[in-house]
């Protein structure tokens, strides 16, 4: 499945609307997006998974890097992730970074 | 055995494509279940994109075979390629997210996705197998 993405700018939340495959194929984009995301006045990053159908380690791990550079001080929220990518999540402890949410943007 | 399916790939980024292509076809197929079908999908992408990652082909033009087998409790995803010994099963330990920002967690989410890893190594050839048991009927 491909893969898409958008970006919902907010005064303090960024959005990013995924939807597709997080694999080693898209995970340079969404490594680019995810980079764009991040302005030094996001205090809330939202990612809305709902329509994401898989996640690899190369998609994790673009979401692990933008955990570091948004530093502590931005919360992270995934949004509606499946129960495979949210297993995924949890095999990293990455849960222990960020929120997830199985609810409505 | 009841069904066999073998994909043979170049050595390359675009492989992984096709070989997502023919596994969701092959389990579609067979009407394995979504689960099943992430954790193999995903054990195919990870094995075959270390092999891209890490490994050094003894013979370049002899890309990357995979060979999928249905049986009626388990599945078994074969990854055959002829880079050198490395063994994906002895590969332990725990991973931190910073590890795993760093590289790495492809052969730790392995580990924890599939039933059971085998290797050998025969013929100039790494031979990594893994298992995927169905879901109770």
């Amino acid at each position: 499945m491909s893969f898409e993405v958008y970006l919902g700018t907010g005064e303090r939340t960024t959005t990013v609307y995924l939807s597709g495959d997080l694999d080693i194929a898209s995970a340079p984009l969404l490594q680019s997006v995810l980079a764009r995301a991040l302005t030094p006045d996001t205090e809330r990053l939202v990612l809305d998974m709902h329509e994401v159908e898989y996640m690899s380690s190369a998609g994790l791990r673009c979401l692990i890097v933008a955990h570091q550079n948004a530093g502590a001080d931005v919360e992270i929220v995934l949004v509606g992730a499946r129960s495979e990518v949210v297993d995924i999540i949890r095999l990293a402890g990455f849960d222990q970074a960020v929120t997830i949410s199985p609810g409505l943007v | 055995v009841t069904a066999v399916c073998t994909v043979r790939l170049p050595a390359s980024p675009d492989g992984i494509a096709a070989l997502v292509e023919r596994l969701t076809a092959f389990t579609g197929a067979r009407g394995l279940s979504t689960a099943v079908t992430y954790r193999l999908r995903l054990a195919a992408e990870e094995l075959v994109a270390n092999v891209l990652e890490h490994g050094r082909p003894a013979d370049p033009g002899a890309g990357i075979t995979v060979v999928l087998r249905d049986h009626p409790d388990r599945v078994e995803l074969s990854v055959i390629d002829t880079t050198g010994p490395f063994n994906p099963a002895e590969i332990t330990g725990e991973l931190s997210p910073k590890a795993g920002a760093e590289g790495g967690f492809g052969l730790f989410l392995l580990r924890n996705m599939v039933d059971r890893i085998d290797y050998c190594r025969q013929a100039g050839c790494n031979e990594t197998t893994v298992i995927v048991a169905k879901e109770p009927a």
